[in-house]
């Protein structure tokens, strides 16, 4: 093992090798901030003149009780399995005379009132899994039950976008709210962001990671690899070239998102919670113009093995109040149309409560889809309450069914060669 | 195996050993280890002694305090609402004093083995306040995995069984025979022992009645067994069938072959690399099965191995985000950051002590990383610097001095390519990227050698700002 000590010849010429840097930013994160150009510098516009659809993703994470969201008022089945979490027939927001929306969703009780919601039943997938990670593993990344797919389907379907140099498919990078950039978004060619609280997304200055300009690049090799950016000790390669592209990314993205944010206007009203901010976040973003068309979002607090009926009222609250409050925003902006918000939640839960006052790990529930464009009403069918597999809901749709019409019909991209196979779609959508 | 059969024991070598095995510390410090050889190294680095501030007191009764507070002020007087609301703040502030307590373990003990121990248990018993909402339970747990970290695993398994706070975290406290809560015998499966894959269903509803009856007495936050909800007939349990309760369940799942495969490969990812190959996984579970999954034998084993030290483990890690606040401290000889910046800032980088996000714990390796983390980082590397307190030295007058000495000593100060040097090998696991190098010379270029505290400050910034920094 040589001392990490290094000379000053080698010192200098990784120091000249420095602009051999740009080549590896990846070109859709360029591609992303070089179009924001553009649209940042003229006044703000509230349709911002790009028409390119977004889908908004959001996980509810924990695994929501689907049978206390969309209630099965009508159904004996549902009170004796229920005998203290069942919900009141009176209190519910009917849709039709089997079932209904929790006496908490008033927001999307009122979006499924104007055709804004749809809501399709009994979602899932075979084998279903009762663990929250590899549950989510495989609604992030969609892949079988007994297989590993290391990229999420939202990350494939970028890699995929990005791969033409069509400049007509204009594609940003897709951006996840938050602490973490999920699975779901993880993409081969690494590209996707996450910001947590945007005043915070910048550097300082003098903090700055981008390289100067080399005073003399004489000796520099057009387009490097990135390998040698780093010293010739023992890296892991993968590690530092994913910290290299995470800096760059870093560099390129937060100037501009900084100046889109200056621009965009505050004037919608959100709650004060964090599900809100976040979603105000997009709102500001995609009211900004910026071209991503990838969102991702995270609610927790869903896993209620005990004592649910608070906090899972509680939690329903929340989530009802941002998804209202960002379709509204949306309406306001002129951009409710070209936004598809997807909510799901890993799995759903037992339908016999426990003895704790909560409710186990379970299989299939329903999931929603918001926007301008969606078909509202209810799609798939009720699963049945008494044909159960061990305990749990069986599924009547596959959840990848509900991703490919995404990517075929909204998102305009080949759902098969991403997803794996053909899994049909479900009529959701408006026809265009 | 094919792993490189010989060692080269050197300082750079010592200074790897100290950042995995425990926070880092100074070239001085690695220069001594590096003299001991390789195995006398390894033996002092893990007997160090482990001594530190007592614990800030906490309350065993604080549940039931709580509950009463609460009761009487529902009934509406002014003052009883003001001591609920008292008595809950001040539970708040002694949750910091109990998270920081912990970090300055980390900053404090020599080498600090133990307490880097301690945090991989608390990141795979992965435990959060979030639900338990009791200090007490919070530290008790923390002692416990300080405790029995080090010995035999199915006896730290075993007593995580009837911890309190595992047993409010994962719903134990209301698993009883009746009607058995499966939370806590899942995860013992999936995140404790064998991981997913490795037993069925059954196994786990089979478990959870093994383990039904321990609860938590309210009055002073002890766990208790209670027969009556305890089911006690014939469980059939990964093959084995009887009148099990907690402890055969526990010694039935530990002496899987694949729970020694499980914990080998996990703790390899913490202190070595990511996806360790197949056959030194093997071998390492060996070694554990053979030495009674005695976890301290097996760090023993795993800092003594050839691919410990390999091109592979340099450098390969990315900093949690305790290890970076512990870290730059132990480097800089300075103090941890006030407990009002260390503490949230740990946390929006993704890592609250004693806060996991999930019963998985913290995914690790580049998940801590991505463009608002490493803006986040860079952007307080200046803190490191200039917010963090020197450590006190009680004959010096300023104290500042007496650290931008320690970091950077008067002889390596003589010209750009001594200071240079002296700081690389302070700061970063490898020499740093181009880009890093131009920031680092355009400091140097305008200064006057032998140079004075500020160009040591200005290019230590620069190093614990940089994404290299974030490698260990």
């Amino acid at each position: 093992m040589t001392h990490h000590f290094f000379t000053r010849r080698r010192f200098l010429r990784t120091v000249l090798l420095g602009g051999a840097i740009a080549p590896t930013v990846p070109s859709f994160v360029n591609r992303t901030f070089a179009a924001l150009e553009g649209a940042a510098s003229s006044s703000f516009s509230p349709a911002t003149g790009r028409d390119g659809t977004i889908l908004v993703v959001m996980q509810l994470a924990g695994g929501n009780d689907g049978l206390n969201t969309l209630v099965p008022y009508a159904d004996d089945a549902y009170f004796k399995a229920r005998p203290k979490l069942a919900l009141p027939a009176n209190k519910i927001h009917r849709i039709n005379d089997y079932c209904g929306l929790h006496p908490a969703l008033k927001n999307l009780a009122a979006l499924q009132g104007e055709g804004h919601a749809a809501i399709v039943q009994g979602v899932g997938y075979p084998n279903p899994n009762r663990s929250h990670f590899r549950a989510t593993e495989i609604w992030h990344s969609a892949s079988d039950a007994d297989k590993n797919e290391a990229y999420g389907w939202l990350g494939r379907y970028c890699d995929a976008a990005c791969a033409g140099e069509d400049p007509g498919a204009e594609t940003g990078a897709a951006l996840a709210i938050g602490d973490q950039v999920p699975q779901a978004l993880r993409s081969k060619s690494g590209g996707a962001i996450a910001i947590g609280a945007p005043q915070d997304y910048q550097f300082q200055s003098g903090m700055d990671p981008a390289p100067m300009e080399p005073e003399d690049d004489a000796g520099a090799p057009a387009g490097g690899s990135i390998d040698m950016l780093f010293g010739e000790a023992g890296h892991e390669p993968a590690v530092a070239d994913f910290l290299q592209r995470t800096a760059l990314d870093a560099v390129a993205s937060s100037s501009q998102v900084q100046q889109i944010l200056h621009q965009s206007r505050h004037g919608a009203t959100y709650p004060a919670s964090d599900l809100g901010r976040r979603l105000q976040l997009v709102g500001r973003l995609i009211g900004g113009g910026l071209p991503s068309r990838v969102y991702y979002v995270s609610l927790g607090g869903f896993d209620t093995h005990a004592n649910q009926a608070n906090s899972h009222e509680r939690q329903l609250a929340v989530f009802d109040e941002a998804v209202g409050a960002f379709c509204r925003d949306l309406k306001d902006q002129g951009n409710f149309d070209r936004v598809t918000l997807l909510t799901f939640s890993e799995f759903g839960r037992r339908v016999a409560e426990n003895a704790s006052g909560g409710t186990d790990h379970g299989a299939a529930a329903p999931l929603f889809l918001f926007g301008g464009a969606v078909q509202g009403g209810l799609h798939g069918k009720y699963p049945s309450l008494t044909d159960l597999n061990r305990g749990d809901l069986k599924h009547g749709t596959d959840f990848r069914s509900v991703y490919a019409t995404l990517l075929d019909q909204w998102l305009k991209t080949p759902s098969s060669p991403i997803l794996g196979r053909d899994f049909g779609e479900v009529p959701f959508l408006r026809p265009a | 195996m094919a792993a490189a059969a010989k060692i080269d024991w050197d300082a750079s070598a010592a200074a790897h050993l100290m950042r995995r095995a425990g926070f880092g510390g100074t070239p001085e410090e690695a220069e001594e280890l590096a003299a001991l050889g390789l195995e006398g190294a390894v033996t002092q680095v893990l007997a160090a002694p482990a001594p530190g501030a007592p614990p800030p007191v906490t309350d065993p009764a604080e549940f039931a305090t709580r509950r009463r507070l609460q009761k009487a002020q529902k009934d509406g007087s002014e003052d009883a609402r003001q001591a609920y609301g008292e008595f809950n703040r001040q539970q708040k502030r002694i949750f910091e004093d109990v998270r920081f307590w912990w970090l300055n373990r980390m900053r404090s003990a020599p080498h600090a083995v133990r307490e880097k121990l301690t945090l991989f248990w608390h990141g795979h018993f992965a435990t959060s306040q979030a639900k338990v909402k009791f200090n007490h339970l919070m530290l008790r747990q923390n002692q416990t995995l300080r405790d029995l970290g080090v010995g035999r695993f199915p006896a730290l398994c075993r007593a995580m069984v009837s911890d309190p706070a595992m047993l409010e975290w994962l719903d134990g406290r209301q698993n009883q025979g009746k009607s058995p809560n499966e939370n806590f015998a899942r995860e013992v499966m999936e995140l404790f022992t064998l991981g997913e894959g490795h037993y069925s269903e059954e196994d786990i509803r089979e478990a959870a009645r093994a383990f039904s009856g321990w609860t938590v007495r309210p009055e002073d936050g002890e766990p208790i067994f209670r027969r009556p909800r305890h089911d006690d007939g014939i469980k059939r349990l990964l093959g084995k069938s009887g009148p099990f309760g907690a402890d055969e369940a526990v010694e039935i799942i530990c002496e899987q072959p694949r729970c020694a495969e499980f914990l080998a490969a996990k703790l390899w990812e913490f202190y070595g690399y990511r996806g360790p190959e197949p056959a030194l996984v093997q071998s390492l579970a060996g070694h554990f099965r053979n030495n009674k999954l005695e976890t301290g034998k097996l760090l023993q084993e795993m800092f003594t191995r050839p691919e410990f030290y390999s091109a592979r483990a340099r450098a390969a890690q990315i900093k949690s985000p305790v290890q970076w606040l512990v870290q730059a401290s132990r480097e800089t000889g300075r103090q941890l950051l006030p407990p009002g910046l260390a503490l949230p800032l740990s946390a929006e980088l993704g890592q609250s002590l004693f806060a996991p996000p999930s019963v998985k714990g913290w995914d690790g390796g580049t998940s801590w990383i991505n463009s608002a983390t490493l803006i986040r980082r860079s952007n307080t590397a200046k803190l490191f610097a200039v917010a963090a307190p020197p450590l006190p030295v009680e004959t010096a007058t300023t104290m500042d001095t007496v650290a931008w000495a320690t970091v950077a000593p008067e002889e390596t100060r003589i010209d750009e390519e001594a200071l240079q040097e002296r700081l690389v090998r302070v700061f970063l696991a490898a020499p740093p990227g181009a880009a890093t190098g131009k920031r680092l010379a355009a400091v140097l270029a305008d200064a006057d050698f032998p140079c004075a505290d500020e160009t040591v400050r200005d290019a230590s910034v620069v190093l614990l700002g940089s994404p290299e920094y974030q490698l260990t």
